[in-house]
């Protein structure tokens, strides 16, 4: 007989019995030493090709039982098409440059792509009840503000002047003190504007405020909470799907990127509102540079602790923020102080 | 394990467990099924999957034989689906509204059990060795107690304690949160004396927890209609956790024997400058407490660490030397500090490669882990197992369990 050796199985036991196969006539015959044990049309027969191309060759005959080889079969009587692809180096370096380059392109485009287009799919109410909820963990960690009503009044018809000027529907102005979070201004999806006493103190003048404001505004404007719940939850998704098989320490690894992804779309965001700051200043023929001096003293007024590495922050470097506020030529010396 | 035990088990034939798989072989077979998933946006997972596990299934040989995994990847694809769409429900739904962390917390610690039987149903039915599949057999209300016991029971003090502080405020609709916080604040001693207790009944519960878990796995697997049994009773449990408690208890004495040397030592009499600020010398307790903080944050990961390896290595031994398919048994000999060697170098290497080396890492555990496991047999004992039934079952379980990482396996 020929020296295509294998092993063969009924399906009912686990008994091995040692066989030789050949194909002939179209025909798959497995024989025990001299004595034919079964004959199946080829058509009949599965050939699996083992993964990654050394293993074992199963052969699924009609009926249950099967045939395991570690020769390959004569010739292309295997239809994996995937098992060649996974045997050649070449093939594999670039699978990996364009699996970086489709998992770059996933990260930076299509996840807040998608992300913005499903903030649009989401009904007003949703907003609404997120913009509820961070209102009360407001009023549980900021105390009651200490500003007159006609302050409050002031600063709301401050508000409602960006709102005007930005062609946005009115948004209401929330007075608390800072605490912890000392000079400062929140923009909650449902349109409510928190502004702290810290930072109407700091604030030198009304176009310093509408500044902020606008800037707040900005976040309100392009639901920056709602899409960045659902561009983090599907960053978050998308890394499992990278990193499903690792598990015990190696999974902490993939902590990291988490929040290298999450920091990156935050620091989007809050370009993407100090842009619309901008556009405002510039429709009210305002001087760009009021945002800069506030950002400015917010920035210096603020904890002097360990800020985490730039690319870990929520917030853009600081420098960075104030280069796109300064009027182009020539800048201004008193900048930054 | 008793001495006609001992005697039994030396009449029987060893077979040793051996991985034929390279890390470069995987690593070509990952890389190209992780670039098609991407290409068709994910749709291609379920091929993906099934081919790595295959992998693993067909390298893994013990007495002339392979195993092989025979999961279609549609069933696959709708467990997928049904486990993302709950990820996704938990996801928005915890960020949208907080207050359904606590309900997905509880429908989660409901869920586990479930994912448990239904993915060991899943992996048992769809794999096979010598051409005989597996089977599952255990129900969720066998698996209820040993796999949400654990996570429930301690949790009852304090919710206890939270429930009563909520009837307390009832009428007072609006300011519950406030009223909450409050109450918690000034009923610190008996928060605390809940969580203790909570922390007492998981203590004392755990090593139960993982006998129960441990077996039920064990006798209602099936290879064939042959139904695995299980040896090990719940003190052989107590006592691997009792030994386990030694090293934290041990790597204490040998921190405050190190900070002791340390402090005599070296104890500065001259005061230092922090800044334009001169400080004074610190005394003997200030400079104890220095030199404690510094070795503790160094002895601290490397207790875990170790803690960490040798509940994994005993638990892994202590099954495989206890489980037995007829008059068949295993031996498991699996080594702490191999083992946690492993585990620390290998997520380095992952996390320096940036994943890359993933792949290498996972062939490097399989094959640690198969070297260490021998099947003994009676004679010609192998060939005698009798086919079941074939009944097909959905991956729904087997997909939630993984994609929430719930310790499904053993």
């Amino acid at each position: 007989m020929g020296d295509w050796r294998g092993i063969y199985y009924d399906g009912h036991t686990s008994q091995q019995v040692e066989v030789d196969l050949a194909v002939s006539e179209g025909m798959l015959v497995l024989t025990v030493g001299a004595q034919p044990l079964t004959r199946h049309p080829l058509e009949q027969v599965t050939f699996q090709t083992p993964i990654g191309g050394r293993g074992v060759w199963r052969i699924d005959l009609p009926g249950g039982g099967c045939c395991e080889t570690r020769q390959p079969p004569p010739i292309g009587l295997d239809h994996d098409w995937v098992a060649p692809l996974e045997r050649r180096w070449p093939v594999a370096l670039a699978a990996l440059a364009l699996t970086v380059l489709l998992s770059w392109a996933m990260v930076a485009w299509g996840i807040p792509a998608l992300a913005d287009r499903a903030a649009r799919l989401l009904p007003t109410e949703v907003t609404q009840g997120i913009g509820d909820q961070s209102l009360a963990l407001i009023d549980r960690m900021l105390p009651p503000t200490n500003l007159p009503p006609s302050r409050q009044n002031h600063l709301q018809q401050l508000l409602d002047r960006v709102a005007t000027t930005l062609a946005m529907p009115p948004m209401r102005l929330v007075c608390r003190r800072g605490g912890n979070l000392g000079a400062n201004a929140l923009a909650l999806p449902s349109g409510i504007v928190v502004v702290t006493d810290e930072l109407n103190t700091l604030a030198r003048s009304d176009e310093e405020l509408m500044a902020v404001l606008a800037h707040e505004a900005g976040h309100v404007q392009g639901r920056h909470t709602l899409r960045s719940i659902l561009q983090n939850s599907a960053a978050a998704l998308f890394l499992a799907s990278l990193t499903g098989d690792w598990n015990g320490l190696a999974a902490l690894g993939a902590a990291l990127p988490t929040a290298l992804f999450n920091a990156q779309y935050s620091q989007q965001f809050e370009r993407e509102a100090d842009r619309t700051s901008l556009d405002f200043l510039r429709r009210e023929q305002i001087s760009p540079q009021v945002f800069a001096d506030i950002l400015g003293r917010i920035e210096k007024s603020g904890h002097h602790g360990k800020d985490p590495a730039p690319f870990l922050s929520t917030h853009p470097p600081t420098d960075e923020r104030l280069e796109s506020f300064r009027p182009l030529p020539p800048a201004t010396p008193q900048s930054g102080d | 394990m008793d001495t006609r035990e001992i005697r039994y088990r030396r009449t029987l034939q060893p077979h040793p467990f051996t991985f034929e798989g390279s890390g470069g072989e995987y690593f070509k077979v990952w890389i190209v099924n992780l670039a098609l998933t991407l290409l068709t946006l994910g749709l291609y997972a379920p091929w993906a999957k099934v081919r790595r596990k295959r992998y693993f299934y067909q390298n893994t040989v013990v007495a002339d034989g392979s195993f092989d995994y025979h999961a279609t990847p549609k069933r696959i694809f709708k467990g997928m689906a049904l486990a993302t769409a709950f990820f996704i429900a938990w996801s928005l739904g915890s960020n949208l509204f907080p207050p359904s962390r606590f309900l997905f917390l509880i429908a989660f610690l409901l869920l586990i059990p479930w994912a448990v039987v239904q993915s060991r149903r899943f992996n048992a039915r769809y794999s096979s060795y010598r051409n005989l599949r597996f089977d599952f057999g255990g129900t969720y209300r066998q698996a209820a107690l040993p796999f949400a016991g654990p996570s429930l029971l301690p949790m009852l003090p304090v919710l206890a304690l939270l429930a009563v502080f909520l009837t307390l405020d009832i009428d007072t609709e609006e300011v519950r949160p406030m009223l909450l916080a409050m109450q918690l604040q000034s009923h610190m001693f008996e928060l605390i004396g809940a969580t203790i207790l909570g922390g007492i009944i998981a203590g004392a519960l755990y090593p139960w927890a993982l006998f129960a878990q441990n077996r039920f796995v064990a006798i209602h697997t099936r290879f064939g209609t042959t139904p695995f049994h299980f040896l090990a009773e719940r003190g052989d449990f107590y006592g691997l956790f009792g030994r386990a408690s030694l090293i934290p208890l041990a790597g204490m004495g040998v921190v405050l024997l190190t900070v002791a040397v340390l402090a005599q030592i070296s104890l500065p009499s001259e005061g230092s400058m922090l800044g334009e600020i001169p400080m004074p010398p610190p005394t003997p307790a200030q400079w104890m407490a220095q030199i404690g903080m510094g070795v503790m944050s160094v002895a601290l990961p490397i207790i875990a660490l170790m803690l960490y390896a040798y509940v994994n290595a005993a638990l892994n031994n202590l099954f495989w030397n206890h489980a037995t398919l007829e008059g068949m048994r295993f031996e498991c000999t699996l080594a702490p500090a191999r083992l946690g060697w492993i585990m620390v170098s290998n997520a380095l290497a992952i996390m320096l490669t940036l994943g890359l080396f993933a792949p290498w890492a996972k062939v490097r555990m399989m094959r640690y882990r198969l070297d260490n496991l021998t099947l003994l047999t009676p004679p010609a004992s192998l060939d005698a197992f009798v086919a079941g039934a074939s009944r097909p079952v959905a991956a729904a379980g087997e997909e939630i369990g993984e994609m929430f990482d719930m310790d499904v396996g053993i």
